[in-house]
């Protein structure tokens, strides 16, 4: 359905959207040689990630949106349910990882 | 205009002053010559600084006040009119009143948005306007504070909070905070292209439940980036305690 297909781009870019920006993260945290590397591209490595999360969510939607020339609703709703469980379990990777990193230091 | 304010004579330190800096940080600001920095961190201009500046006698003296004297002290005086605009506009306070601003005008338009689909409301233009609103207000409170947090958090809060009582906000409330701002845009996208569909499509194919519960959470998520604000300021207060 045409009014479908942006929503389920706009889904499935945001899920692999943010799981990107959240191993980026952990993986950057984890080691310094990728932060560097991060870092090197703009001059701070949060400024990289934002950019990466822009341009990851833009390719997603484009392939999203040609695959999904023919979305039915039933793939547009799970769509929507693995994004809210995806930005959730996300979130609390996030802070559960910076809380250990300082329980640990 | 390049001039040097002579040093105080010792012992005249402003007492409030000479409390939160070091004797020889407050000297070495005072003698820094006027023309390091663009702009002044208390949103006080240098320009009208300087209006007063040339005005000397007892308004020279008034505008001696704590914040001018560190925190202008070092400035230059902006060549035009825009160009004090924008030193106004890129001023810490200001920054973090237009980061903190965007943020409210947000999460009251997804508030808006989950009462107006709750209420099963008709109106699409009304659901689309609130969605429109809270993303280009994410969008906006996202590039400010990223500018604020790369330009000015960095370099002169997070040591404050490092070596303060609580080093855990900036540990585990900034870091969180920074990374988990990047998902609220894509939140916001899909948001604003669900609000474009009818009462009636959204029950239909059976999307109004997923719907509301993603409004619920990237509003709690605006929220939860709030309170993270708060913890990141409060320490920052309590560093310099």
């Amino acid at each position: 359905m045409k009014t479908l297909r942006p929503i389920f781009a706009a889904a499935g870019a945001s899920v692999v959207s943010i799981i990107v920006t959240t191993v980026v993260t952990i993986w950057a945290e984890l080691s310094a040689p990728f932060k560097a590397f991060l870092t090197n591209y703009t001059g701070h490595h949060w400024v990289t990630k934002s950019f990466l999360s822009v341009i990851v969510f833009a390719a997603c939607f484009t392939i999203c949106w040609l695959a999904g020339s023919h979305v039915a609703a039933p793939r547009t709703k799970k769509a929507l349910i693995a994004l809210e469980i995806v930005v959730l379990v996300c979130s609390v990777v996030l802070l559960g990882f910076f809380i250990y990193e300082f329980v640990k230091a | 205009m390049v001039t040097a304010l002579p040093p105080p004579a010792g012992g005249e330190l402003p007492q409030n002053i000479v409390s939160r800096l070091s004797r020889n940080d407050f000297l070495n600001r005072w003698q820094e010559p006027l023309g390091r920095s663009r702009h002044g961190i208390g949103g006080e201009s240098i320009t009208s600084t300087a209006k007063r500046d040339k005005n000397c006698g007892a308004e020279y003296n008034s505008i001696q006040s704590n914040r001018l004297i560190y925190n202008t002290l070092g400035g230059s005086c902006p060549e035009s009119f825009m160009e004090e605009i924008f030193n106004i506009l890129t001023s810490k306070p200001v920054l973090i009143g237009l980061h903190l601003g965007f943020a409210i005008l947000g999460i009251d338009a997804f508030l808006w948005l989950l009462g107006e689909t709750v209420a099963n409301v008709k109106s699409i233009r009304r659901r689309s306007a609130a969605a429109a609103i809270g993303l280009v207000s994410y969008a906006l409170t996202w590039v400010i504070g990223g500018y604020y947090y790369v330009k000015f958090y960095g370099p002169l809060v997070k040591p404050l909070i490092k070596a303060g009582s609580a080093p855990w906000a900036h540990a585990v409330a900034m870091e969180a905070k920074e990374h988990l701002f990047l998902f609220a845009i894509p939140l916001g996208i899909t948001l604003f292209f669900l609000a474009r569909l009818g009462p009636d499509e959204l029950n239909k194919n059976g999307l109004r439940k997923g719907f509301i519960h993603l409004t619920i959470i990237t509003a709690g998520l605006g929220l939860s980036l709030g309170l993270m604000g708060f913890i990141i300021s409060a320490a920052a207060r309590w560093g310099v305690l």
